[in-house]
């Protein structure tokens, strides 16, 4: 049984008319893979990885991670399996703007019991990882774009989940600058964690063990 | 870090953001507490002039059929003209033993109905300067006759008869011109005529008081002294009345209502003020929730979040508007008729800072929960 299977999985929008953002997808992922996902605009590329995030129900289908089937869980305990599974690295990173670079990493720390001392110490050497140590308490909009990158991948590792699920991470971000948040995930994954990421630059296709296509809403390749 | 520290973050480093909300609760607040301050300070000067001024007592004989109405008492009943008369020996009783009762006024009244101008009308028979100088809150238009021929109006008859100072009335068919018409007063004064005793007994044919007042000093132990007076004069009806003060109270209870309906809709306002405010933060903030939920957050969690900003946001307007308004009240109340003195009322700051948290909470209940409900993917879709 692989570490991550998407069964047949469907979504369709009913905003309107109905809109068929994924159909029949089905894809297994090991532990330990660091796997892309690539496609046009409105392929379906976000809609497969909010539902990886259990922040989406598909349509029909199942996703069963760790041979827990996620949407059979209670809302309550979804949210608890993403703290525990999953780590999130969202396009333009999302970072809390009024929390500093360390409030940051330890937001996905804030429901957790654990004394604050511990908790910080643990952002912090989550920072150290991404080579972030020296600006703890910086906001957000103090960073450059590289380094929110880094506060935002910190943030994802906090809790040690063992998947990382990234949409567009290197998106808004110079080819220099994207490749350092590349290199980073090269080694998380080194690490142990299973890496999806969301991408348009083939170039990343180099450092990833998979690529899988999506078009329309299907799985092409 | 914790939730707590999420909510302090954002209202230290958005200040913007909750200001509205403080503003809003801190003038809210303010209203309520400078009314409250200044209605506790008349109180209290209305209990401080009550010690004053001492206890008013009123003897009137003991009957059951009354029912026009002077001195707290009910005088006639549907015009019974019948009226008692007090025992005789009251008044001499009454002087014989007035320092050991405490007395410092005693004040006879003799009530009659008589016919004015064809209408029957109450006469009461007093010493009128006595009268004036216990009661320095009446007023009288027009001159002195001197003591025997003064004949002052009640301002409710002289209005009804259309008749001022120097006019003549007729009084049990005896032609009499009037000395002068009472302020008014509101009170039962307005609807009797005065007259001096000597003139009260030619016109009556009785010289025998009706009922007696008496003032007792402002150290006497009232129930104490009541009692003594029951024992002493068995066959007659003892009241206090402390019918100036209950009547200033009386304005302060209507004041308080008036500041209790304002607090009423004082809340109502400030809770649809944090709800607009809250329901506009919570939707520029959608993705940040989606955020939250990503990162794990429980539904519970984001409305502890939402509610615990609202909570201190108000707490603090609550803070500031409780200062706010008791410097409003010390502002106020010199140029409000009475000597107030304003205090930092803690009883009164702990209730309003409850109150602004009542409010927060309440007000934050539908956005804290709009928020939860959020679809968090919906909340990113946009990245
Ligand atoms: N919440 C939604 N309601 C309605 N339609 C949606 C919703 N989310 C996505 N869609 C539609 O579903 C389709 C797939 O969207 P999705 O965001 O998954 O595409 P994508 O591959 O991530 O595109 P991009 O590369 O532009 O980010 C699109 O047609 C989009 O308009
Ligand atoms: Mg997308």
């Amino acid at each position: 049984m692989s570490f991550i299977t998407v069964n047949n999985v469907s979504k369709i929008y009913e905003a309107g008319n109905k809109v068929y953002a994924l159909e029949n997808v089905s894809l297994t992922v090991d532990e330990g893979e660091f796997v892309a996902i690539m496609g046009p605009s409105g392929s379906g590329k976000s809609t497969l990885l909010s539902i990886l995030g259990v922040l989406n129900p598909p349509t029909t289908g199942t996703v069963i991670v760790d041979d827990i089937n996620v949407f059979d869980l209670s809302n309550e305990k979804q949210a608890d399996f993403r703290r525990e599974y999953l780590g999130f690295v969202f396009q333009q990173f999302q970072l809390i703007p009024y929390l500093t670079a360390v409030e940051n990493v330890m937001l996905p720390l804030a429901v957790t019991p654990m004394s604050k001392k511990d908790k910080f110490l643990q952002a912090e050497k989550a920072l150290e990882k991404v080579g972030l140590g020296q600006k703890l308490h910086r906001l957000p909009h103090q960073l450059s774009g590289g380094e929110q990158g880094r506060v935002a991948i910190a943030r994802a590792i906090v809790n040690q989940p063992p998947i990382i699920l990234a949409d567009e991470p290197t998106g808004s971000l110079d080819s220099a600058t994207g490749l350092e948040i590349i290199q980073l995930f090269k080694e998380l994954n080194k690490g142990g964690h299973t890496i999806l990421m969301v991408t348009h630059n083939v170039e990343n296709r180099k450092h990833v063990q998979r690529t899988i296509f999506i078009r329309d809403g299907k799985i092409v390749s | 870090m914790g939730l707590w520290d999420i909510a302090v973050n954002n209202l230290k480093r958005r200040k913007g953001k909750a200001l509205l909300i403080i503003i809003g609760i801190a003038l809210g607040i303010a209203t309520v507490v400078a009314l409250f301050s200044l209605i506790t300070a008349m109180n209290d000067k209305v209990n401080k002039d009550l010690e004053r001024l001492g206890t008013k007592v009123v003897l009137i004989p003991q009957t059951e059929k009354m029912s026009l109405s002077y001195g707290g008492i009910v005088v006639a009943q549907d015009v019974a003209f019948d009226i008692k008369p007090m025992p005789e020996n009251v008044l001499s009783l009454l002087e014989a033993n007035a320092q050991e009762l405490n007395i410092e006024y005693i004040l006879q009244k003799n009530v009659q109905v008589v016919d004015v101008n064809g209408r029957l009308n109450l006469l009461v028979g007093m010493n009128i300067n006595n009268e004036f100088a216990v009661k320095p809150w009446l007023k009288v238009k027009g001159s002195f006759a001197g003591e025997e021929k003064q004949i002052i109006l009640g301002s409710t008859i002289a209005r009804q008869m259309a008749k001022g100072p120097g006019d003549t009335v007729l009084i049990n068919n005896q032609e009499l011109v009037i000395s002068g018409i009472l302020e008014e007063t509101g009170q039962e004064e307005d609807n009797i005529i005065l007259v001096p005793l000597a003139l009260f007994e030619k016109l009556a044919g009785d010289n025998r008081p009706t009922l007696i007042e008496i003032y007792l000093t402002s150290n006497a132990d009232v129930g104490n002294n009541l009692n003594k007076l029951r024992a002493l004069l068995p066959d007659v009806k003892v009241i206090t009345t402390k019918e100036m003060m209950e009547a200033r109270k009386e304005v302060i209870e209507r004041f308080e209502n008036f500041a209790i309906l304002v607090s009423v809709i004082v809340f109502v306002i400030l809770v649809l003020i944090v709800v607009t405010t809250m329901l506009g933060a919570v939707n520029e903030r959608t993705k940040e929730i989606g955020v939250f939920r990503a990162f794990g957050f429980r539904k519970k969690d984001i409305i502890h979040v939402i509610s615990l900003e609202a909570a201190l946001a108000c707490t603090l307007g609550g803070l500031l508007g409780y200062i706010l308004g008791i410097f409003t009240a010390k502002g106020v109340a010199p140029m409000l008729d009475y000597e107030l003195s304003i205090g930092w009322n803690p009883v009164l700051g702990i209730l309003m800072l409850i109150l602004a948290i009542m409010i927060g909470l309440i007000a934050s209940w539908f956005p804290a929960n709009k928020a939860a409900e959020l679809d968090p993917q919906e909340a990113l879709r946009y990245l």
